[in-house]
């Protein structure tokens, strides 16, 4: 049985929980309904979030996997509609997680529907993940395309917001980041391979292909994180565990 | 079997792709466009304690400050949204009634470009200011 991917998506979903869930939690009495007293929204915001919880758990236990899938994905929908509302943008995690599961769903239920085994389910989910997270690639390089244009690739602007990432780093980063900020020529290389990777992203359909894809997303947000401080190990944990599905 | 394979992916990605191009940032679809248009100029968040720059995770009960008022003013350009809400949310969870005996001063600094290369403007402009206590990050 393939669990990989389904630990995969549990870990986002604790991720989820734990980073940005707190901060969107912070802002609810913004959108309390003004039928419901202060006391009876909390009530219902920490039900949800036991929920959740719950659910999070028996997925990854693989106990009614289809069930609590589609509890998490409804919670998640609940919690992204608040955070949405109340930041004014969507986190990065649930924009992976959210469609993964959902393709995870609706791969399991059409799988039920035509009578395959579990098996069979799991390798079409993976199937049917790969491509999409192939196309959340490929967007997320077009829409740096169709915002900024090349300039995007600017030496001077990475440079500078890797310099503004150094000053709350930990000692050697600090160095590092304030040492490459010095070289805008490198930055922009920096630059241009994460936009190449994104662009790459449909080699990610071919499963050969799919392990070194993988790898090169790894290399691509270990990369971020080490010069601007951006941290998404989800993106990093979700294209290995359906790279690498695990053994039937 | 690995011809299937190929297309089922080939397909969820034209699908997918297609859809959230098309319907934008609605969950589950996004244009997943963060970062897509970094500011051509810094203003980065500075936490000073007693005058001296420290982390706002090494302040405690503090006293003074609305977190709502801790945000870069809509005429300044900068990337570093994301830093204001975690001291926001920092000062929500470590809030107190009493004065503190560290002064504490929040505000923002520019980042500018010189000869190409990114320097630190050295002056501070405050925008709340309160106490607190410091401890060890």
């Amino acid at each position: 049985m393939k669990n990989g991917v389904r630990k995969g998506l549990g870990l986002g979903c604790a991720l989820y929980g734990v980073v940005d869930l707190p901060s969107v939690l912070w802002r609810l009495d913004a959108m309390r309904p003004e039928w419901a007293t202060l006391l009876m929204f909390s009530g219902y915001v920490f039900i949800l979030v036991v929920v959740y919880g719950a659910a999070l758990v028996a997925f990854v236990r693989g106990q009614r996997p289809l069930l609590t899938a589609g509890v998490l994905y409804l919670c998640l929908t609940q919690f992204t509609t608040w955070g949405v509302a109340t930041t004014g943008s969507l986190s990065v995690t649930p924009s992976l997680i959210g469609p993964m599961l959902l393709t995870w769903i609706a791969c399991h239920t059409w799988g039920r529907f035509r009578r395959h085994s579990d098996p069979e389910c799991e390798a079409l989910s993976v199937d049917a993940m790969c491509g999409v997270f192939a196309a959340m690639m490929v967007i997320a390089a077009v829409s740096k395309f169709q915002a900024s244009g090349l300039d995007w690739a600017n030496g001077e602007t990475h440079a500078m917001l890797i310099f503004e990432r150094h000053l709350t780093a930990p000692g050697p980063l600090r160095w590092f980041r304030n040492l490459l900020a010095q070289s805008p020529s490198l930055c922009a290389v920096g630059a241009g391979s994460v936009w190449l990777i994104e662009a790459l992203a449909p080699l990610f359909i071919w499963k050969p292909l799919r392990p070194i894809y993988a790898w090169l997303v790894l290399m691509m947000f270990t990369g971020l994180a080490l010069t601007l401080g951006i941290l998404e190990p989800a993106w990093i944990v979700m294209p290995l565990a359906l790279a690498y599905p695990g053994k039937r | 079997m690995r011809s299937f394979s190929t297309a089922v992916a080939g397909f969820s990605f034209l699908a997918f792709g297609y859809a959230s191009w098309s319907i934008g940032e609605h969950f589950p679809f996004s244009r997943y466009d963060m970062y897509a248009r970094p500011a051509t100029e810094g203003a980065i968040p500075v936490v000073h304690a007693n005058g001296v720059l420290t982390p706002i995770s090494s302040l405690r009960e503090i006293y003074g400050i609305d977190p709502n008022a801790v945000r870069l003013p809509d005429h300044i350009p900068g990337n570093m949204g994301f830093r204001f809400e975690e001291i926001q949310d920092h000062l929500r969870t470590h809030r107190s009634d009493k004065p503190g005996p560290v002064d504490i001063q929040i505000g923002y600094t520019a980042v500018k470009m010189r000869d190409g290369v990114p320097s630190l403007d050295q002056s501070i402009t405050v925008i709340a200011e309160g106490s607190g206590r410091k401890v060890s990050p």
